[in-house]
This record gives C-alpha cells, sequence and structure tokens, in this order.
C-alpha cells in the first residue's frame, strides 16, 4: 500500500522506523535490535515487530516512498558489507510532522 | 528443506534461509542481489553475537534464523514491498522473482519446451479459431477467455519453473500425463490420428518426474488446496473446455427448438423392376434465424454460412457398397409465395474417392422468413428396389447444431436434434 500525504503514522512499525533514523543513520540489524530494546518487540501489536526480518520490507516500503535512502558500507574483510538508512528531506519532513501530532491508536494487526 | 540442525556449516544455513525467504516472495531482479546481501548481513551478525554469548556455531545460526522470521513471516511482507496488492496477492505467489544463475538439472529444459510449445500452438488454435469462426459470437468469446486464460497459466509456469516454484513443476507433470494418455487414446480414435506434443511430453516424462527437478523445486512454498486446484483445471482444463463451451447454452442464436422439420419418403418402381424413383420431402418452419453475429440481414450479405439440406443413405456412408442415387431434382420453395430459396447444390462423398454417397444443397438464408413454411424436395433414382433403400435427411445451420430424420419408403418422420451435425461433405458442387 503507498502512503498518502502525511506518510506513517507515528505509532506504526514504519513510523517508529522514521523515528528511530531521525535520531541517527542505522542498518537493518539496529533498527531491529534497537526496537526490541525500547520494548517495541513481541507481542504482536500495532508498529510492533513480530519478527526481526519485518523490518526489511518496512524499510523498502519507505524507500520506494522516498522517505529514507540507503547506502552500502564496507565494514572490513569477511564481514558482509551493511546497507545504513538515512531520511531524506521527505523523511526529514514526516518525522517532524509525526513530533508534532500525538501518536494516534491504530487497529491492531494493521501495519502501513 | 533441510531442517536448522542439519550438518551444514552454519554460514551455509544462513544463506539457505535467505534463499528461503526470497523463493517465497517475489522481489524485481534488480533489487535481489541487494536484499540477499542485506538479509545475510542481518543473520550473520546476530549470529556473531550468539557465538560471542557463548553458543556454538550451529546453535548460534539456528537461534539467529529462529530470530530472524520464517519465509512465512518475512516473505509476503518483501512481495507487498515491491508491489500493489493485486499483484502481490496473485502473480505474485505464483512467480517469486528468484533466478539461480546456474545448475539447472536434467529434463529442465525439455519441461521448459513443453510449455513453450504449449504457449505456441495454444496461440496458434485461438488465431486460427478466430478466424475460422466456428462459434457463434458468444461461445466465441467464452472459448477465447478460456483459452486466453490457459495462456497466461502456461507463460506463468514457463516463468516459475526457472524460478524453481513447486507447482510449475507439478503443472508440467500433470500436463505431460495427460498429454500422453490423450495422446494414446487417440491412437485408438476413429479416424486415427497422431499427436506430436503427446510424443514430445513422452520425452519429457522422465525428467519431470526426475530427482533432479524434485530437488530443483524442492525449497519453494508447498501447494495448498487452491493452488492445488489453480494447478489441476490449468492442467486439464483445455480438454474440457470445447465440450463445455458447446454444452453451455447460447440464448443468442437459433437452436433445433426453433425449426420444426417434417420429412417423408415416396417411392415408386421403375418398369425394369429393380430400381426406382424417390421423392424426398421435407417441410420446414423456422420460428426464427439467427439473431446473432448476423441475423437474417447479415446472411443476405454474405457473411455467414448458408444453410444445408442433404439426403444421404446411411447403407453408402457406413461400407460404400452401394452405389449412391443420382439426383433428379431437388428445389427448396416458399410454400405460401413460391419464392425459390434454393442456392448451390453438392455431392456426398462417401470416402476421398469421391464415391457418390448422398446429395445435399444449400439454402439461401435470405429468403427464409420466420414462421413460413418451407418445402424441400428431392427427387432421386436409385439402383435398387424402391423399398430397400434407407433415407438421412440432414439439416445442417450453419454448422452450429442439425436436424435429422432416418426412414424408409411410405414414412414420415419428424427430424430430431443432433448435437453435432455432419458436417456438409462437399467434395464437388454440381
Amino acid at each position: 500500500m503507498r502512503m498518502a500525504g502525511h506518510g506513517p503514522g507515528p505509532g506504526t512499525l514504519a513510523g517508529k522506523i522514521l523515528e528511530l533514523l531521525g535520531i541517527r543513520e542505522m542498518h537493518g540489524y539496529e533498527i531491529a535490535r534497537s526496537m526490541r530494546d525500547a520494548g517495541a518487540g513481541g507481542g504482536g501489536g500495532h508498529g510492533s515487530l513480530g519478527c526481526e526480518g519485518e523490518v526489511y520490507p518496512a524499510l523498502r516500503r519507505l524507500e520506494r516512498d522516498c522517505l529514507v535512502g540507503g547506502r552500502w558500507v564496507d565494514i572490513g574483510e569477511d564481514v558482509p558489507r551493511r546497507r545504513y538508512y538515512a531520511l531524506t528531506p521527505k523523511g526529514m519532513r514526516v518525522v517532524s510532522g509525526m513530533r508534532s501530532r500525538p501518536a494516534m491508536a491504530a487497529p491492531r494487526g494493521v501495519r502501513p | 528443506m533441510k531442517g536448522a540442525g542439519s550438518l551444514d556449516p552454519p554460514e551455509e544455513m544462513l544463506r539457505r534461509h535467505v534463499s528461503r525467504i526470497l523463493a517465497f516472495s517475489s522481489v524485481p531482479s534488480e533489487h535481489e542481489a541487494d536484499l540477499a546481501e542485506e538479509l545475510y548481513g542481518h543473520l550473520w551478525q546476530v549470529w556473531q553475537e550468539n557465538m560471542s554469548s557463548g553458543l556454538d556455531a550451529g546453535s548460534a545460526a539456528s537461534a539467529a534464523i529462529e530470530a530472524f522470521g520464517t519465509p512465512d513471516e518475512v516473505a509476503p511482507g518483501l512481495t507487498r514491498a515491491f508491489h500493489g496488492w493485486l499483484y502481490a496477492s496473485t502473480i505474485g505467489v505464483l512467480l517469486p522473482a528468484v533466478v539461480p544463475p546456474q545448475g539447472r538439472p536434467a529434463g529442465f529444459t525439455l519441461c521448459r519446451l513443453l510449455l513453450g510449445l504449449m504457449f505456441a500452438f495454444g496461440v496458434f488454435g485461438l488465431a486460427v479459431t478466430v478466424l475460422a469462426n466456428p462459434y457463434t459470437p458468444l461461445r466465441q468469446l467464452e472459448w477465447s477467455a478460456g483459452v486466453v486464460a490457459y495462456l497466461g497459466l502456461v507463460a506463468l509456469a514457463y516463468r516459475a519453473l526457472l524460478r524453481q516454484q513447486r507447482w510449475a513443476l507439478r503443472y508440467v507433470q500433470i500436463v505431460a500425463v495427460a498429454l500422453v494418455v490423450a495422446g494414446i487414446a487417440a491412437l485408438f480414435a476413429h479416424p486415427l490420428t497422431i499427436n506430436f506434443l503427446s510424443i514430445y511430453a513422452l520425452i519429457v516424462l522422465p525428467g519431470a518426474f526426475g530427482r533432479g527437478l524434485a530437488e530443483w523445486v524442492s525449497s519453494s512454498r508447498g501447494i495448498g488446496l487452491a493452488l492445488g486446484a489453480v494447478v489441476l483445471v490449468g492442467a486439464l482444463g483445455p480438454w474440457a473446455l470445447e465440450p463445455a463451451v458447446a454444452a453451455l447454452p447460447d440464448p443468442t442464436v437459433a437452436g433445433p427448438g426453433d425449426l420444426s422439420m417434417l420429412v417423408s419418403a415416396q417411392c415408386t418402381a421403375n418398369p425394369d423392376g429393380v430400381s426406382g424413383t424417390d421423392t424426398i420431402t421435407a417441410y420446414l418452419r423456422w420460428a426464427r434465424t439467427d439473431l446473432l453475429p448476423y441475423g437474417v440481414l447479415g446472411q443476405w450479405q454474405g457473411l455467414a454460412d448458408p444453410d444445408y439440406l442433404q439426403v444421404a443413405s446411411p447403407d453408402d456412408f457406413t461400407d460404400g457398397t452401394i452405389p449412391g442415387y443420382a439426383i433428379d431434382a431437388q428445389s427448396f420453395v416458399d410454400v405460401e409465395t413460391g419464392a425459390d430459396g434454393y442456392l448451390s447444390s453438392y455431392r456426398l462423398a462417401a470416402n476421398p474417392f469421391f464415391q457418390p454417397a448422398g446429395n445435399g444443397f444449400a439454402v439461401d438464408p435470405a429468403t427464409i422468413v420466420p414462421g413460413r413454411q418451407y418445402r424441400a424436395t428431392f427427387t432421386v433414382s436409385v439402383a435398387l428396389p424402391p423399398d430397400a433403400t434407407e433415407f438421412r435427411a440432414t439439416y445442417d445451420h450453419q454448422h452450429r447444431w442439425g436436424l435429422e430424420a432416418l426412414l424408409w419408403c411410405g414414412e414420415t418422420v419428424t427430424a430430431q436434434p443432433v448435437a453435432t451435425p455432419d458436417p456438409p461433405q462437399t467434395v464437388f458442387y454440381q
């Protein structure tokens, strides 16, 4: 589903990813672990992370919608490269918009 | 699929998990490599951390895989990230985008070629049927829709087999078996036909059921009830398509219920006492003619086939030993007005050697007015005693349906519908 107008809501998985990327550039693993550490993991609720792999579809959707941009970074020999994501200007505007309005309750199980 | 506890090196377990996720999803090919590397990088990093926390390499890899999620949990989201909902829930299921670079197993090319041939023959058949127009427009539409759906499935299977999809292999297997069975049945049919696609399917069979292709598709998703039904119907449907379309009612055209035909035969012995002169008379009344596609006006404009009336002796058709009779005269007139609707005549042949077997003529459809009564007359000379011949009078409505009456001299019979009338065996026109 394409995100219309204002972008993802603050309580959604995509919204939480944007909030994290609003702090700093991160790769998918970092995002997943940050969400788990912040208590967003498990429970299966709205915007929660059922499993770590769910981060990647959300990241690709955000990239498709030009809210984030990705770049590959070489870490070292024998270590897989990492793809870091950062907010685009459009993504920054969406994050600013999310910060200026309170998170709205949303139905369980609905993701962007 | 091998379980997570297999003896493979842990990194291989991680890579296989990524492959399975991609095999369950439909990701555009230009994103495949990037995504695979990214997912693997994630698993690798978790694996390393798990080992740092004291797990052995295998257990650490299994834990990383478990935390990452199963293909069923991750793949649908990936498909939807790149495609719309409709694509993701239809073609995205049938046609994930993983294309392995090498190592195609034995039988792979033969199976794909079978699908390619089926597609080519299907397109050819569709084109010929559209041009030959043997169906009414409604049935043509139904038939064409069925063929297009069939072609779409064949094309999907062609691509899906390359992408290691189990359903595509099952489709090929069912089709190959069905083609072989149909080919064997055709050998015992009359007339005997040889189906070259069936011969090719016989060549494909060993590879299609071989171990190589089974392993080739082993990492793809299983076939559920719904997908299994699609595969089965898609594989066997083409054989049922034509009879199904023929059996569907078509309210847009006249049918056998719209025509009554009463046939009588009067026979007179010749002075020689052996031969005779017989007159077969048929009274016909149409409740209506075609409404579509051409109507009576279109028929008058020559856009449709004419209707045919023919009289033949069944004996002549079955064994060919009795010489056909000679036609002396035939006519087709409007009983009320006397208008002549006789168009052209032809002779029927019992075999390719032009052995005469009967006579027929075409009715000018432009003369037919629904509700009027028409009289068709055949006067024939037979080289047999007048009471020794059984006649068959047939009306063929644009090769779509017909009425037929079997009668002996002195009888009057109401013609009965025949589902597939014999074509007017027009060998040569008089």
